[in-house]
């Protein structure tokens, strides 16, 4: 976050008669309000997001489906992921048995797995969040 | 058909109907397990059952009309039953037929009932060989021969339609009102329909200009018993879509809505149909016709229920178990009146869908008002679905005394933080033709394209 781009962000509240703009990158966020009458924005607070330490925000593998949910495929012993692994985009993380489908469950995003969020053998339903990763 | 005893019900819908079979189920002691879209996460009734499972994304098309999903949602709930309600796959006989083939109980009639009513020539066929009276008109498609149309047309009577019978919707017909005029009508109906519908079939229907319609409730169990619980008169429509529904229907000669009632119970028996179910007729200068038969529970049930004191849910839960009807013709009589409101997430005038958050949410109530919906302060409407959020249904000893209650009802009633129809019911409830009542299906139109009152 530069003086610049708070003066690109400035110009178009101004440009567009905005009352606020809130914009966040790489963990901060500003936010500007226009004043009502004067019309020159005044930046309100510049904010970082996310608590120190860590860089991503949390982010969730959710149920491509329904069914029940398998962390260990049914014909293997070690489940995909444990707690504290590291996860790739595009990687398997569980399966969901539906009537005679095993279906993959795959990550959209790379990460560690802070939490596994439901059990072996539960009913989980379409979209129902299963992992949390950062 | 397998009727028998069960201990669970999937209920395969949403909404106000979704939650009126939580509750008559909940009330027999079942177990409830409710399918919803990922949309629906916030609806009610998935608050209020045993079970939930979300089956897909909003889409319809991937969660309340995907046979598949909803068998496999049964499967892994254990759920025993199927009610689907009304809309979706409730009149669907390949669902009826897939939810008998898992071996589990569909609330409704059996699928070659469904389909046997779900084609209108075929169910006007039935409607025949029963004795129930059906719009005039050629039995099956016109012959070539011009002799012959002209004879039809004689014997259908005039005013008529010449219909396409690949067309429907309101497209591929023709209103003839003099004889001289049938042949070049049929001609020029034939060459449209070849070329829109590639079927250039015709047949002819007495056109009624301003018809009511009035509607049969009929129940039936498994063991050959049919009765009718009388009729709704639900005239007050706009574009097909019913606004306004009430029981009885005022001023029609009672015997002759005796004589047709019975008809709809025998065409039931006869026809071997089982459960809830709803026969549909135009009625103009003192005659019924039949037009369609509604073989599921409707969103009007309610203004029955209330002047039989029939709960019509409750029944259709015990018929699918098998069990005989509770009671006979002989018990069944219409006390009172019953209106049912209509109220829908919408402009009132516009009638463009108003979906989004619902900031508060008070209900009318006090004597004689009852309240279907699933609303609840701070619930989103979603906008995938249809607008009905909610049915109010008022019942007096007399009609005035129903129109008066709705009338507080609508003042009562608080619902914001998105737009509804209520400010017009609130002029349809003083409008002096639906006052009066006996009101044709046209009516409500009229009105509204008159400009009169409308902001």
């Amino acid at each position: 976050m530069n003086l610049q781009t708070l003066e690109s962000i400035a110009a178009l509240l101004q440009r567009h008669n905005l009352s606020f703009i809130e914009y966040e990158h790489a963990g901060v966020a500003v936010r500007l309000e226009g004043a009502a009458r004067s019309g020159h924005p005044v930046a309100q607070s510049v904010v970082p997001v996310s608590t120190p330490g860590t860089q991503r925000p949390a982010r969730h593998v959710t149920a491509p489906g329904f069914g029940t949910l398998h962390l260990t495929h049914p014909q293997r012993s070690q489940p995909a992921v444990q707690t504290g692994g590291q996860v790739r985009a595009g990687d398997v993380v569980a399966w969901l048995e539906c009537g005679p489908l095993l279906q993959e469950v795959t990550a959209q995003h790379g990460g560690t797995v802070v939490a596994i969020m439901a059990e072996q053998g539960a009913l989980v339903g379409y979209a129902q969040p299963l992992f949390e990763l950062e | 058909m397998t009727a028998r005893a069960f201990d669970s019900v999937l209920i395969a819908n949403r909404g106000e109907i979704a939650l009126r079979i939580l509750r008559a189920a909940r009330d027999q002691g079942l177990r409830t397990v409710a399918i919803h879209s990922l949309a629906d996460a916030n609806l009610r009734h998935v608050q209020m059952a045993d079970q939930s499972l979300c089956i897909g994304p909003a889409s319809a098309a991937h969660s309340y009309l995907d046979i598949g999903r909803i068998l496999q949602a049964a499967q892994l709930t254990r759920a025993q039953a199927i009610h689907p309600g009304y809309g979706f796959l409730a009149e669907s006989a390949e669902f009826a037929a897939a939810v008998e083939n898992a071996g589990l109980v569909f609330i409704g009639p059996t699928a070659a009932s469904i389909r046997l009513m779900g084609d209108k020539v075929s169910a006007k066929q039935a409607m025949i060989a029963s004795g129930v009276p059906c719009v005039p008109g050629s039995p099956a498609a016109l012959p070539d021969d011009d002799e012959q149309v002209v004879q039809l047309g004689k014997a259908c009577g005039y005013p008529l339609i010449v219909k396409a019978a690949g067309g429907g919707g309101g497209r591929g017909m023709r209103i003839v009102r003099e004889a001289e005029q049938l042949l070049e009508a049929v001609a020029m109906t034939r060459q449209e329909a070849g070329r829109a519908f590639n079927n250039s079939q015709v047949y002819l229907e007495r056109f009624l200009e301003r018809p009511r319609h009035i509607e049969i409730q009929v129940l039936a169990d498994t063991q050959g018993n049919a009765v009718w619980l009388g009729e709704r008169d639900c005239s007050m429509q706009r574009r097909h879509q019913k606004v306004i529904e009430e029981a009885p229907a005022p001023g029609i000669d009672r015997n002759a809505l005796i004589s047709v009632g019975e008809r709809c119970a025998a065409a039931c028996r006869q026809t071997g149909y089982v459960g809830a179910g709803t026969f549909e007729f135009l009625y103009e200068d003192g005659e019924f016709f039949f037009i369609e038969m509604n073989t599921r529970v409707q969103v009007e049930h309610p203004v029955t229920e209330w002047v039989t004191g029939i709960d019509i849910v409750a029944e259709q839960l015990k018929i699918a178990a098998g069990q005989p009807l509770s009671f006979t013709q002989g018990d069944i009589s219409l006390q009172g009146h019953a209106i049912e409101c209509r109220i829908n997430a919408e402009d009132p005038f516009s009638f463009q869908p108003s979906p989004g958050v619902v900031s508060a949410w008070i209900a009318p109530g006090g004597p004689g008002i009852r309240v279907d919906s699933h609303l609840y302060g701070g619930y989103g409407i979603p906008p995938h679905y249809d607008s009905l959020v909610a049915k109010f249904i008022a019942f007096g000893a007399t009609r005035t005394q129903a129109l008066e209650r709705m009338r507080g009802a609508l003042q009562d009633a608080r619902l914001e933080g998105v737009k509804s129809n209520i400010p017009l019911h609130q002029l349809l409830m003083l409008e002096p033709g639906f006052v009066q009542g006996g009101v044709d299906i046209h009516h409500l139109e009229r009105y509204l394209s008159s400009g009169r009152d409308i902001p």
